[in-house]
Parts: structure tokens; C-alpha cells; sequence
């Protein structure tokens, strides 16, 4: 594509989409002393595993009048995923020092985009969205981790950020090789360090005896995730249609178990990235 | 023994007979009307009767958790769009034991129409929608009985985009995108 082509293109992402927050992720300076003839093509890199996890977010799925999953017995999801969070907090807070910031703290409403807006000015290096699921039938059971499935659409465009840089001159007079990522698709440069982080954490939820659906790795085009400008994954943490899981969904036990899976899977997921360095 | 009690005896060899006949008779036209594992779309009384295609349709498995096939007779339609909501229709039906409706009940099918680019757009309304729960799996077992009933009766659409009411939506409760059409997913499908 012809980057004026791709300019506009953007300009009418930006025009449709009000949130569309400055998705310029991947401006590389290319050769800054010698750069590259503006009629070659720039490759941008993948973006990099950081060996340090400095800061995460926790989503507490819905909230405020989007009360989620309701329980035959008056359980409502939001509330259980903000109890949770919180948890999750306090624990890797003050155990790994890594610094929890929460999409909302409270009963309170919150659409996907501001949601990942949160999560993306906040610079943190991974996003975890908490759910409690529903089935037509109360059998199904046990736990889901999501991360995102790229369409045809997500496909074409990923592959557009990894071929096509549109060269711009900054005030210093550098020029710079810069890829533009349309806002609902920004998790697509991701998809393969979610897919990790997703298998960690089916790994931690297992070994801490919390049970797991099958298969409990998942896939799926989530909204929830599409703009999260990071390693992702939405997590599924039990089924509220299921009477026995809603009534342990409230215990200490389970929520005590999930907390510490996430913190196990956040260290591990760590540790993973610095040897892949 | 007696003329009577010859008459008798010759009368209910009779009736053993016409007895015998009728039960083989049934056996043997039953078979070409009720064939077990499919389904007939219930037509409008008193209508002209109407050719009929089977039609893969996919609703929740038992388990609660993944979509199951199931062959229906429906409706064969004139046009690809009149053939599309013949299987989005049945898709929305109660499915017979021990399958489970995937669409919550009370979803009804506004239109359905296929795109210039091959893409189906099928178009639902009701309250069954609006009182969805939510939860993932609920969400996509809904969305995708649906993507996959379409794509597997018209080969010639590969994505079918969901609106509600007529209009497009970010998702039916918070978990799956809508925003752009999708491609059947038969890793859901046991």
C-alpha cells in the first residue's frame, strides 16, 4: 500500500473510531546515522519480550449496571471479579513488588475501549481480564483462558505493521520508520506472547487445584482484548450456571487459590521471557 | 366337529391373516417417513407441501459447553437469502433432546441477506437477546450455532457478521466481537 494510502487509511480509523488513542507503537528509528533510502522497505521488529515485569493490569469484568453473570443464587460476576482483583493485588503487590494497576476499583461501569485505554497509558507489560462464565446447561464446569484469534482482517494487518513503515522526518530532522496499528486491532502484534502467557496460566490454575473446562485453553475474537496494546488474556474463572462451582466462586478458598495462580503465572511468565532473551 | 365350530375356526384364521398383513405393511412403509435422526421444521397448516433439504444445524451439545451438529429437514427456498433465514431459523428452534439451544429462546431472525464480497449478514431481533446472561462460552456457543449453521448450508458464504435490531454491535454481552464478520470456528464443535 502506497503510504499516503495507508495515511488516510489511519485518518479514517481515527475519524470512525473516537477512542482511537495514538496508536503508533512500533516508530523505530532505522539507521539514524545512515538511514535507509526512502524507497526501501523497513521492517519493523517484533515487539520485544521484556525480561522485566514492571507493572500489569487486572480488569474486573463488567460492573456497574452490566452486572455480568447472575447465579441461581443472586451471585453477580462484577462483584466477584472485583473481590478478586483486588486480591490479586495485594498479593503480587506486595510480594513481587510489580505494580497492579486495576481497570476500575469499584462498582462502576467501564466499555472495552476505556478499559484498554487504562491498560495502555498505564505502559504495563501484560493485561489480565477477569470473568465467570455461563453455559446453557448447568453441567459445563471449570475454568477458560482466552486469548485473542486473529481474523482475515487481523491477519492482513499484522502482517502490514511487520512490511510496511511509513518514513517520517522528525523535528530533529531524524527520519523514522514508523507502523500504524489500527486501534481495534492492536493486540495482533501480541497474539504469540498471549498465547504464552494464556499457557501459563492454564499451567498455575491447574496446579493450584482450581478446576479447568476442557480444553482450557481457549481462543476467540474477544472485544475485550482487541486493543490492548500487550501480552493478553481473559480468564474465564468459573462457570456461575453451574450451582456447586457459583457456591465455591464465593469462598476464600477458590479466590485465595486464583490469586495465587495468577502471581505463580506471573512469575513464571517472567522467568520465560528473560531466557528467551 | 361341527359345521359352526368349522366356520369359526376358518373366520379367525381370517382375521390372523388381515392382522398380519396390516402390522408387515406398516413395517414396511415405515421406513421412508420417519427417519430417526432428522428433524422436520414444523410447515403452516393447511400449506402446499413443500420440498425440503436436510440441513446441517448446530446447537449446545449436551455437556453445556460445545455446539453439536444436528440434520434438519427444512424448507428448500428459491434465493440464497430465502435459503439462508430458512437455516438461521432452524438454528433459533428448540432442538430435541439431549441437544440444547445454543440462541437464547426468545431470539428472532429480522432478515438475512448475503453481501457484493460473499459475506452474510443476518440480522436478529426478540428479548431473548437482551436477557442473555453473558459468560464467554454461553456467548459464543450462541454467536457461532449461527455462523456455523450458514456456512455450512450455503458453501458460498466464508463469514457471516452478526447485527442486532438492524444495526451493528460491539458484542451480544460483552465477550465476542461483532464488529466485523466472522469465520465459522469448529474447534467449539465436538
Amino acid at each position: 500500500m502506497h503510504p499516503a494510502c495507508c495515511l488516510l487509511h489511519t485518518a479514517y480509523r481515527v475519524a470512525r473510531y473516537p477512542f482511537f488513542a495514538a496508536i503508533v507503537l512500533a516508530g523505530v528509528l532505522l539507521g539514524a546515522q545512515a538511514p535507509a533510502p526512502p524507497s526501501s522497505s523497513a521492517e519493523l521488529p517484533p515487539p520485544a519480550a521484556t525480561s522485566t515485569v514492571q507493572t500489569i493490569v487486572i480488569d474486573p469484568g463488567h460492573g456497574g449496571d452490566d452486572t455480568g453473570v447472575k447465579a441461581a443464587d443472586g451471585v453477580l460476576e462484577k462483584q466477584l471479579t472485583l473481590d478478586i482483583a483486588k486480591r490479586i493485588k495485594t498479593l503480587v503487590e506486595s510480594r513481587l513488588g510489580i505494580r497492579v494497576v486495576l481497570t476500575r476499583e469499584d462498582d462502576r461501569a467501564l466499555p472495552a475501549d476505556e478499559r484498554a485505554i487504562i491498560a495502555n497509558n498505564s505502559r504495563a507489560d501484560l493485561f489480565l481480564s477477569l470473568h465467570f462464565n455461563a453455559a446453557p446447561s448447568p453441567a459445563a464446569s471449570g475454568a477458560q483462558v482466552y486469548y485473542q484469534h486473529l481474523d482475515r482482517e487481523g491477519e492482513a494487518a499484522l502482517q502490514a505493521t511487520q512490511t510496511a513503515g511509513v518514513r517520517m522526518t522528525a523535528p530533529s530532522g531524524e527520519t523514522r520508520s514508523v507502523a500504524f496499528v489500527r486501534w481495534d486491532l492492536a493486540q495482533i502484534r501480541h497474539v504469540d506472547r498471549s498465547a504464552a502467557l494464556a499457557g501459563v496460566l492454564v499451567d498455575v490454575l491447574g496446579g493450584a487445584q482450581v478446576p479447568m473446562d476442557t480444553p482450557p485453553l481457549q481462543q476467540a475474537p474477544l472485544r475485550g482484548l482487541a486493543s490492548v496494546n500487550m501480552p493478553a488474556v481473559l480468564m474465564e474463572l468459573a462457570y456461575l450456571t453451574n450451582p456447586a462451582q457459583a457456591k465455591a466462586a464465593t469462598s476464600t478458598e477458590f479466590q485465595d487459590a486464583v490469586a495465587h495462580a495468577v502471581h505463580d503465572g506471573v512469575l513464571r511468565f517472567r522467568g520465560q521471557a528473560a531466557t528467551a532473551q | 366337529m361341527t359345521d359352526r365350530r368349522l366356520v369359526w375356526i376358518i373366520a379367525g384364521g381370517l382375521a390372523a391373516l388381515a392382522i398380519a398383513a396390516l402390522v408387515l405393511a406398516q413395517l414396511l412403509i415405515r421406513p421412508r417417513n420417519a427417519a430417526p435422526a432428522v428433524e422436520t421444521a414444523s410447515a403452516a397448516p393447511g400449506a402446499a407441501p413443500l420440498a425440503h433439504i436436510r440441513a446441517t444445524v448446530f446447537y449446545t451439545a449436551p455437556g453445556g459447553s460445545r455446539l453439536s451438529r444436528a440434520i434438519r429437514e427444512i424448507a428448500l427456498a428459491e434465493t440464497a437469502d430465502a435459503q439462508g433465514s430458512e437455516v438461521v431459523n432452524a438454528a433459533l428452534q428448540t432442538p430435541r433432546a439431549p441437544l440444547l439451544p445454543a440462541v437464547p429462546a426468545g431470539t428472532t431472525l429480522r432478515g438475512f441477506y448475503i453481501g457484493d464480497d460473499g459475506d452474510a449478514f443476518v440480522d436478529l431481533g426478540g428479548d431473548g437477546l437482551k436477557t442473555a446472561g453473558g459468560g464467554t462460552t454461553a456467548e459464543s456457543l450462541a454467536v457461532y450455532a449461527i455462523v456455523n449453521t450458514v456456512t455450512a448450508n450455503l458453501p458460498a458464504v466464508k463469514r457471516v457478521q452478526i447485527l442486532i435490531d438492524g444495526t451493528e454491535v460491539d458484542t451480544l454481552a460483552g465477550h465476542l466481537d461483532l464488529r466485523r464478520p466472522l469465520s465459522p470456528n469448529m474447534a467449539l464443535v465436538q
